[in-house]
C-alpha cells in the first residue's frame, strides 16, 4: 500500500502547504489593508479663536497625507470643559481625540472610570512622547498611569516681570535686583510722568493680577516653602506672599498704581502699557503675538521693554518659577483599544505634528514646515523673516489638529523670532536671562488632588479679597497670620494635606534644573 | 377750558424734565460709547481713557467684521433662526393655548404637564439626550424646536383667549366656520398685541440664543452671532485669567474697538424691528393682566 500512502501524504502535504500560503497571503493582505484603510477620526477640542471651517483646504491636506477623515468640531473654550464636554461624556457620543485645557476633577472620574485609554504602553513608540520629561508626565497621570498627550507650552518662558528699560535709562537708574529698588524705581517712573499725564508706573489689576512675585519663594500659588511640619505649602501661606503684598500695597499707597486697581480688568492694565502709559507689567514671551507691540511701536517708537531678573530670595534661592511644561492635553478614547490600526494611525498623526522644527528652519524651505503651516502664499506668508498665518485659518492643517512642536530638551522652543522690534528686544532679554538662571519644577503641577481641585478655588478666592484690601490699606499687616490661619482652617489646610499626601506617594520634591 | 400752569408747577416739571433726561443720558451714554469706539482708531483709543469723540473716522473695524467670513455668516443664521423660531413658537403657543382657553377633553391633563415644565425641567443632560436622539444635533431645528413654546407665555396668552367672549365663536360657528377657521380667522386678527408682544419676546430670546448653540451646534459655519460675538469679546478679556501661565497665541488679536462694532451689528437688527412693534408691543404687554 505504499503507492496510495505516498499519494495520500503528498496530496495532504500539498493541500496543508496550500493552505498555509493562503494564511500568509491573507496575512499579508490584513496588514496591508489596515495601512491603506481609511479611518474616521473624530477629534473635539475648544478654542478661543476663531475655529476653521469643517471642510476647507487645511483639513482635506490631512485627510489625503494620513489616509483619514478627520472630523474636528471645535466649541468656545469658557464653557467647552466645564459645561459641553460633561455632556458629550454623559451622552456616550466620546470623539476619539478629547482636547481638555488642565486636568480637572472629571478628567480623574473619568480616567479612573475608564474611559480614556492608557498611554503607557505607547510612549517609547514614538520620539515626541519619548521626549516629555516625567515631571509633566506626573501631572497627566491618574494612579501612576498616564492618560494625556501633553501639548507644549514652555517651562521657563510664562509670565515674567517686564520694565520700560528706556525709562529706566532716561531716569539714569539701574535695573532694581530686589522689592526695595523696584519700589524706588516705581516711585520714580511715577514721578517723571514719562507716559504723559495718567501714567503709573506699575499695572495691577482686579484679583490681584499680576502677583509681581520675583521668584518661586514670593509666588502665590507656587509649592516651594514648607511648613513646620514639613509640609510643602502655597504661597499664600507664606511670608514671602506677605513681603510681596506689602510691596504692593506700598506702591498703592504712594500712588504709583491706579487707585481703582480692585476693579480694573487685566485687558485694560495690559491696555495701558501697550499705550506707553504704564511702566511696568507682566507679560510672556512665550506664543505671543505682536499686535500689542505694534500698537506701542506707533505710540512710543523708542520704547525698549527688557524683563526684571529673578531677585535673591531670603533662603538664598534665585532662580525662575517653573511652570506645568504643557497647556492642554489630549486623552484619547478608551474604546480605540478595539482597533489597534485606527489608533496607531491616531498616534501617528499626533505625533508628526509634534515634530519639532527649529525656528530657523520655520520657512518655506522646510517641507513639513510649509505643509504644516498651508504652504505659503497660501496658508501662510513670509513677513521679514516670520511666518505670519492668512486670515482664512482653514487653510492650515495645523488648525485642524492644534498639537504645538514638542521641543527637545535645551531647544530653544518657545521664542521664534518677532518681526516687531520692540518684541523682539523683550525676546532677547528674556533668552538671556532665562539662561542664566535655573527653574524650579514645582511639584505642584505634578500630582492630581481632586481636593484642590474642587475646593482650593473657593479658599483662594477668599484669601485674594483678604489680601486685595490688605494692598489698599484697608486691613492692616498685623492680621496676616490671622488670615493665613482662617484660610488653613476654609480648606487650605485640607489641600495642603492632600497635595502632600500625593507626593509623599509619589516620592515628588520640589527640584532646580537647567532647562537650557 | 385752559388752566393756566403756576410757576410752581413750571419749576416741577422743570426739574422732572431735568431728572430724565440725565437718566435717559445715563441709559444712553454706553450705547453712544459703544458707537463711538467702534469709529475711533485703535491707538487714540489706547491713549485715552474715555473716548467722546474720534479725532478722525475709520471704519477699520466694520471691515475687518465684513471681512471675517465667521461673523457675517453668523448673522445670517441669527437672522434664520429668530425669523423661524419666532414664526413656529407664535404658531405652537397660540395654537395651544387656544385649545387650552376651550373645553377640550384632558385639558386638566394638558394645563398640569404645561404646569409641571414651567417648575421642573428636565436638566442639560437629559435635553441633549432628546435632542440627539431626535436628529436634531448639527441643525438650527435644534435652537428652534426645544424651546419652541415657553409655559409662561401658553399660560398667559391661553388667558388672554379665554376673555374672548364665546358668542363671538359660537356666532362663526353657526355661520359655518369650522375650529381651524375661527382660529385663524376670528381669534389671531382678535389677538394682535398679544402675538406682537411674545413674538417680540421670542425673537430677542432666539436673537440672544448662545448656549443652546454651543451645545447643540458642532460646527461654526452655523454658529448664530451671539456665539462668535463673545469669542470676539472674550479674545479682549485678561487670557491671564487663564491658568496663569497660559497664554496661547490667538494670532491677530483683535482690538476692543472691532468687539465694539460687533455688538453694534448683534444688536442692530433688534433696534431695527423693536419700532415698528412698539404700539402693539405696548398695548400686548397688559396682555393676560387683571382687569377690574
Amino acid at each position: 500500500m505504499k503507492g496510495p500512502v505516498w499519494k495520500i501524504a503528498g496530496v495532504g502535504l500539498g493541500l496543508g502547504f496550500a493552505v498555509s500560503s493562503l494564511g500568509v497571503v491573507n496575512a499579508k493582505q490584513r496588514n496591508n489593508d489596515s495601512s491603506t484603510q481609511k479611518f474616521t477620526i473624530t477629534f473635539a477640542a475648544g478654542t478661543w479663536g476663531t475655529p476653521p471651517s469643517p471642510n476647507d483646504a487645511g483639513v482635506q491636506m490631512i485627510d489625503k497625507k494620513f489616509n483619514v477623515d478627520w472630523q474636528a468640531t471645535f466649541s468656545p473654550d469658557d464653557s467647552w470643559q466645564s459645561q459641553k464636554l460633561p455632556v458629550l461624556m454623559a451622552s456616550g457620543q466620546i470623539p476619539d481625540v478629547i482636547e481638555f485645557d488642565e486636568p480637572d476633577a472629571n478628567f480623574v472620574k473619568w480616567a479612573q472610570e475608564g474611559a480614556f485609554l492608557p498611554l503607557d504602553q505607547y510612549v517609547n513608540q514614538y520620539n515626541t512622547l519619548k521626549e516629555v520629561p516625567q515631571y509633566i508626565w506626573d501631572g497627566l497621570s491618574v494612579n501612576g498611569t498616564k492618560y494625556g498627550i501633553p501639548n507644549y507650552f514652555s517651562v521657563d518662558y510664562g509670565k515674567q516681570i517686564i520694565i520700560r528699560k528706556d525709562w529706566l535709562d532716561k531716569l539714569h537708574l539701574k535695573m532694581p535686583t530686589n522689592y526695595q529698588q523696584l519700589e524706588n524705581v516705581a516711585d520714580a517712573f511715577q514721578k517723571a510722568q514719562l507716559g504723559g499725564p495718567g501714567t503709573y508706573a506699575l499695572g495691577l489689576a482686579t484679583g490681584i493680577i499680576w502677583d509681581y512675585a520675583a521668584g518661586p519663594y514670593w509666588l502665590s500659588w507656587g509649592w516651594y516653602s514648607k511648613n513646620a511640619k514639613g509640609q510643602y505649602i502655597p504661597g499664600y501661606f507664606t511670608k514671602g506672599n506677605e513681603q510681596r503684598l506689602q510691596f504692593l500695597h506700598y506702591l498703592y499707597s504712594h500712588g504709583d498704581i491706579r487707585p481703582d486697581w480692585a476693579s480694573t480688568s487685566v485687558s485694560k492694565v495690559q491696555q495701558n502699557f501697550y499705550a506707553g502709559k504704564t511702566g511696568i507689567i507682566e507679560e510672556q514671551a512665550y506664543d505671543q503675538s505682536p499686535s500689542h507691540f505694534d500698537a506701542l511701536r506707533q505710540i512710543a517708537p523708542k520704547a525698549q521693554v527688557v524683563v526684571v531678573p529673578p531677585f535673591r530670595a531670603p533662603d538664598g534661592s534665585q532662580g525662575l518659577e517653573g511652570l506645568s511644561g504643557y497647556y492642554q492635553f489630549y486623552a484619547l478614547n478608551a474604546q480605540l483599544k478595539n482597533n489597534p490600526a485606527k489608533l496607531q494611525r491616531i498616534l501617528q498623526i499626533l505625533n508628526y505634528f509634534r515634530q519639532w522644527v527649529p525656528p530657523k528652519d520655520q520657512n518655506p524651505s522646510n517641507a513639513q514646515f510649509d505643509w504644516e503651516m498651508g504652504h505659503v502664499g497660501k496658508g501662510y506668508t513670509m513677513v521679514k523673516g516670520v511666518a505670519n498665518p492668512t486670515a482664512d485659518g482653514g487653510l492650515e492643517p495645523d488648525n485642524y489638529i492644534g498639537m504645538r512642536m514638542w521641543a527637545p530638551s535645551g531647544q530653544n522652543a518657545d521664542v521664534p523670532p518677532s518681526p516687531n522690534s520692540i518684541q523682539q528686544g523683550f525676546f532677547n532679554s528674556s533668552i538671556a536671562m532665562n539662561k542664566t538662571y535655573k527653574t524650579y519644577i514645582d511639584p505642584g503641577n505634578r500630582v492630581l488632588s481632586t481636593v484642590e481641585m474642587q475646593t482650593w478655588t473657593d479658599t483662594t478666592n477668599w484669601l485674594t479679597d483678604q489680601y486685595t484690601q490688605m494692598i489698599d490699606g484697608k486691613i492692616p499687616f498685623s492680621q496676616y497670620d490671622s488670615i493665613v490661619k482662617t484660610g488653613l482652617a476654609k480648606g487650605g489646610q485640607a489641600v495642603i494635606d492632600d497635595m502632600n499626601r500625593l507626593m509623599k506617594k509619589q516620592h515628588i520634591q520640589g527640584q532646580w534644573i537647567s532647562v537650557h | 377750558m385752559l388752566k393756566s400752569v403756576s410757576a410752581g408747577e413750571r419749576v416741577f416739571d422743570g426739574v422732572n424734565l431735568l431728572l430724565l433726561l440725565m437718566v435717559g443720558v445715563i441709559m444712553l451714554f454706553p450705547f453712544y460709547y459703544i458707537i463711538i469706539v467702534s469709529f475711533t482708531p485703535y491707538a487714540q483709543y489706547l491713549q485715552s481713557s474715555l473716548v467722546l469723540w474720534p479725532k478722525h473716522w475709520v471704519l477699520d473695524s466694520y471691515r475687518y467684521l465684513l471681512a471675517a467670513p465667521l461673523f457675517v455668516r453668523s448673522v445670517g443664521n441669527s437672522i434664520y433662526v429668530t425669523v423661524v423660531g419666532t414664526f413656529v413658537s407664535l404658531l405652537l403657543t397660540s395654537s395651544m393655548a387656544y385649545s387650552l382657553s376651550r373645553n377640550i377633553l384632558g385639558k386638566r391633563v394638558y394645563m398640569f404637564l404645561v404646569m409641571f415644565t414651567f417648575v421642573f425641567g428636565g436638566g442639560l443632560i437629559p435635553s441633549y439626550l432628546v435632542v440627539k436622539w431626535t436628529g436634531l444635533l448639527n441643525t438650527y431645528w435644534a435652537l428652534i424646536i426645544p424651546g419652541a413654546v415657553n409655559s409662561f407665555n401658553l399660560i398667559v396668552m391661553r388667558q388672554f383667549f379665554m376673555e374672548i367672549p364665546t358668542e363671538l365663536t359660537e356666532a362663526a360657528m353657526i355661520d359655518g366656520a369650522n375650529d381651524l377657521q375661527i382660529f385663524l380667522k376670528l381669534m389671531l386678527p382678535l389677538s394682535k398685541p398679544a402675538l406682537a408682544a411674545f413674538g417680540l419676546f421670542y425673537a430677542v430670546g432666539q436673537w440672544n440664543s448662545y448656549f443652546n448653540a454651543i451645545l447643540y451646534l458642532n460646527n461654526p459655519l452655523q454658529w448664530t452671532v451671539q456665539v462668535v460675538l463673545r469669542q470676539l469679546v472674550i479674545l479682549q478679556q485678561p487670557l491671564s485669567l487663564l491658568p496663569n501661565q497660559a497664554q496661547v497665541t490667538v494670532q491677530n488679536v483683535p482690538p476692543e474697538t472691532i468687539g465694539m462694532a460687533a455688538i453694534l451689528v448683534a444688536t442692530l437688527p433688534i433696534l431695527i424691528v423693536y419700532p415698528f412693534v412698539q404700539k402693539h408691543f405696548a398695548k400686548g404687554v397688559m396682555v393676560g393682566a387683571i382687569k377690574g
